[in-house]
């Protein structure tokens, strides 16, 4: 197994940094961690939490299924300073960054 | 209200126990001016700890390092130059708005300055700035209808010690002009050109929160349940699972 990392991060002018970390283990094609992380606010962390174990183990092929998957959780974290659309296109695309570096892909 | 002191543990311990309890009906809202002693690093919820904070210079000045339930920045709490205040209300007492709730409920601190003769503002998201500085950073937590925020009044942060301990990401500081933290935070004695005490400090909190929620505040102290819950929750903020739950 080789892990390799992708950290993307956002930052307007007016709202808080998210940073999105996200690791892969490159063989298996694989979500070995996902984190948000930064000094924003979300109305429900909780949810923020969730899209962590959720997204665990699962196959970077299927981004649509997982970009779907996170769509809800960020739906309801409510995150201050940026709508979901933002979020779930910058995960997206993160997700869509570690797909070329799938092994068999 | 209630004035406070302890370490960062039992500071965050305290807060997270008035704001259950205050959502289970048992505790009153509560304003709490605290001291962190000694002087702590607070970290917020969503923030790596090891992007946050100069773990080298922590532990080489002995700083320990909290992590808190409110999302926000990294923050110095200077325990003989910063104040903390925590509101702990219901949801349905602060504008339904979270930069209207930010503005409210920092009020206190704004006023706080004012009086001590600064011409203090609150910046959105969650700043309290004089002479376009930061003095004061401001973070909530919401649970089950009820609300915390608590943040800073830097009356005298020794500011050589804050810029060593925390980082500030170079993302961060897109849109801003200043380029380090030293150059975009301030205290209220620099402001001022005279050095304000920790009483003075304190004093002008109270008639600062006392003029900006317009409420009388009644010194109390703090309930059995609530001293109980506080020292069961302590034990979560030590831990380093819970420090390093983003490292």
């Amino acid at each position: 197994m080789t892990l390799k990392s992708f950290v993307k991060r956002l930052k307007k002018p007016s709202s808080k940094m998210i940073a999105i970390k996200l690791a892969i283990d490159d063989e298996e094609c694989r979500v070995v961690s996902f984190l948000l992380e930064g000094d924003f606010f979300a109305e429900v962390p909780e949810a923020i939490d969730k899209i962590s174990s959720v997204l665990n183990g699962k196959d970077v092929r299927k981004v649509s299924e997982i970009t779907e998957l996170v769509s809800d959780l960020i739906l309801e974290a409510k995150v201050i300073g940026y709508n979901e659309e933002e979020l779930i296109r910058a995960i997206e695309l993160t997700l869509k960054e570690a797909l070329k570096c799938c092994a068999r892909h | 209200m209630i004035i406070d002191e302890g370490d960062g543990f039992y500071n965050m311990a305290m807060d997270e126990t008035l704001l259950y309890l205050k959502a289970l009906g048992k505790s009153p809202s509560t304003l709490r001016l605290y001291v962190f002693t000694p002087s702590t690093i607070s970290i917020g919820y969503f923030q790596s700890l090891t992007d946050s904070v100069n773990i080298e210079q922590a532990e080489h000045f002995k700083i320990p390092i909290v992590r808190r339930i409110s999302g926000g920045g990294s923050v110095y709490h200077d325990s003989e130059g910063e104040i903390t205040y925590s509101i702990i209300t219901s949801l349905d007492e602060i504008p339904a708005d979270y930069v209207d709730s930010f503005r409210y409920l920092s009020g206190g601190v704004i006023e706080a300055a004012r009086l001590l003769g600064l011409p203090a503002e609150f910046k959105p998201l969650n700043d309290g700035i004089v002479n376009g500085k930061k003095f004061s950073g401001n973070a909530q937590a919401r649970k089950l209808g009820a609300v915390l925020q608590h943040g800073t009044f830097m009356y005298a942060t020794d500011l050589k010690m804050l810029s060593s301990v925390l980082k500030a990401p170079r993302e961060k500081m897109t849109g801003k002009s200043a380029k380090t933290i030293y150059d975009r935070v301030t205290t209220l004695s620099i402001a001022l050109g005279r050095k304000i005490t920790k009483s003075e400090a304190l004093k002008a909190l109270v008639d600062g929160f006392r003029k900006a929620l317009n409420v009388e505040l009644k010194r109390g102290t703090y309930t059995k349940e609530e001293l109980s819950l506080a020292s069961s929750l302590k034990w979560k903020y030590i831990s380093s699972e819970w420090r390093r739950l983003r490292p």
